[in-house]
């Protein structure tokens, strides 16, 4: 924790009013209050808190287990497929059916669009659009008009929880012959977890094993696009994260 | 049982009714300090953040475990109070000797424990209620959320030993600053201070591991029970070597 001077005076002289404040206005409460609390009425008033304690049981026994967000099993598998994704993708052995078939890998948009010009150009919102996008480009075997966009996100995983549905595809549209790609502006998620008393923890070998499960996987997104045969590719300025894939 | 056994148990019963009576007031603070506890539980989660240059993710995790560390609290300043002599001339208007004062007063504390073990471990009930109400759940992680009704009697169970536990070092420590209060720091800045030494092997990080490492409910209960005995047998020995030494 950095203190800056002025916390650093502030913080011991709130302590201190805090302190003196609770040492002047207890002593104060706890003399009115005897008058009230007989030990009769200590009496109930634990039987209460204790009776209202138990009744919450039952009650959070009847609450229901539904939308909430569920830790995946096989977070390590999924962490590692991802890893495999992205050797395999500088292997430059992908196709759109090897990812569909990909584990770990999930497609969340796809596209199609007429081609009317002769020639693609691209056009992405580059503070966005970083190293977490990877674009590829197939070439079909055949001139049939129609450029294909499919996006995949590889799992995104922090402490077992997979967000990756969560995450917002990037909006893909097409316009006299400049393909847009545009990346969802920055997102925040922010989860809760309920972890066991230190109590449950002893017996249950969970006191030292808590930060293996936190563990962060951001895989990349990947964004292909099979285009006509013979459609001339503009890769413009974006020539270096635009990776045309090898004909097979 | 000769007579002055019987003698001892029922004026060390009669005298622990009197102090449930009494002392009634300590429980009112458990409840204000078990609440104070759950609202900075509530405030004061574990947080960890990751992201990329396109996402933000924070896991925040709660937990009632302060509640129960606000509780061992309270039981270890109950256990001190019981030793002073505010406290021991309450025992007065009853006839009585040391040794049937210390007998109430571990019947009390052992009362006190059991109260207090049962509310703390039922205060994480209450936190995953409130949670329930004032959080989406569409942000919430389904695992730990619920509890089965064995985790929380287990729960409740250790935390009972941990309370039994703490309430008898605090006794020995409340004993020993009867005769010279500077034990009533030395002991506590002694205890946390050992285990802030980084050093495995170190002797009080041992007795600390010999406890909070077992998980065998089995052997923890028995660990806690003869050390809950052995700590409150040397109370009452020192309470009645101080009684001679009067």
């Amino acid at each position: 924790m950095n203190l800056s001077p002025m916390n650093f005076i502030l913080l011991p002289l709130t302590l201190l009013l805090i302190v003196i404040v609770i040492r002047s206005i207890v002593p104060v409460i706890t003399t009115r209050l005897s008058g009230l609390m007989t030990w009769k009425r200590s009496f109930i008033l634990a039987g209460i808190y204790l009776g209202v304690l138990i009744l919450l049981v039952p009650m959070l026994f009847m609450l229901p287990d539904e939308g909430y967000i569920k830790l995946i099993d096989n977070k390590d598998q999924a962490s590692v497929q991802s890893q495999i994704i992205i050797g395999n993708f500088h292997d430059h052995i992908l196709t759109e059916e090897s990812l569909d078939k990909q584990q770990g890998l999930y497609k969340i948009s796809s596209h199609i669009f007429k081609v009317d010009t002769n020639k693609l150009s691209f056009l992405y919102n580059e503070q966005n659009i970083t190293g977490d996008y990877r674009i590829l480009v197939e070439r079909k075997d055949v001139d049939d008009g129609v450029i294909g966009v499919s996006t995949y996100a590889t799992t995104q995983l922090v402490g077992g929880i997979d967000f990756t549905k969560l995450v917002s595809p990037p909006t893909i549209s097409f316009q006299e012959g400049t393909l847009s790609i545009m990346a969802a502006s920055h997102q925040t998620f922010d989860f809760k977890q309920l972890k066991n008393d230190f109590t449950l923890d002893q017996f249950k070998l969970q006191n030292y094993g808590n930060f293996i499960g936190m563990s962060a996987s951001f895989g990349p997104h990947i964004i292909y696009i099979r285009v006509p045969k013979d459609l001339e590719l503009d890769k413009g300025k974006y020539s270096d994260q635009i990776q045309v894939l090898s004909s097979r | 049982m000769s007579s002055n056994e019987v003698n001892l148990l029922s004026i060390s019963l009669k005298q622990y009714f009197y102090k449930l009576k009494a002392h009634t007031g300590l429980v009112n603070r458990l409840i204000i300090t078990q609440m104070l506890a759950l609202f900075f539980s509530l405030g004061a989660g574990n947080s960890m953040s990751s992201g990329n240059a396109t996402v933000s993710v924070s896991v925040r995790t709660y937990s009632a475990s302060m509640v129960i560390v606000f509780s061992l609290l309270w039981i270890s300043t109950v256990a001190i109070l019981l030793t002073t002599k505010q406290y021991k001339k309450m025992e007065m208007p009853l006839v009585g000797n040391r040794m049937s004062g210390n007998l109430s007063d571990v019947g009390f504390l052992m009362t006190a424990s059991v109260f207090a073990g049962i509310t703390s471990s039922l205060v994480g009930v209450f936190l995953r209620v409130i949670m329930y109400f004032s959080v989406d759940r569409s942000q919430m992680v389904l695992d730990g959320f619920f509890l089965t009704f064995y985790d929380l009697l287990l729960g409740m169970v250790v935390a009972i030993l941990y309370m039994g536990l703490v309430s008898a070092m605090g006794y020995l420590i409340g004993m020993l600053a009867q005769d010279n209060m500077a034990f009533l720091v030395l002991i506590p800045v002694a205890i946390f201070g050992s285990l802030r030494v980084y050093n495995n092997y170190f002797f009080a990080q041992s007795i600390y591991r010999f406890y909070v490492e077992d998980v065998s409910l089995v052997m923890f209960s028995v660990k806690v029970i003869i050390t809950s005995i052995i700590l409150f047998g040397v109370s009452m020995l020192l309470s009645n070597r101080m009684e001679v030494g009067k």
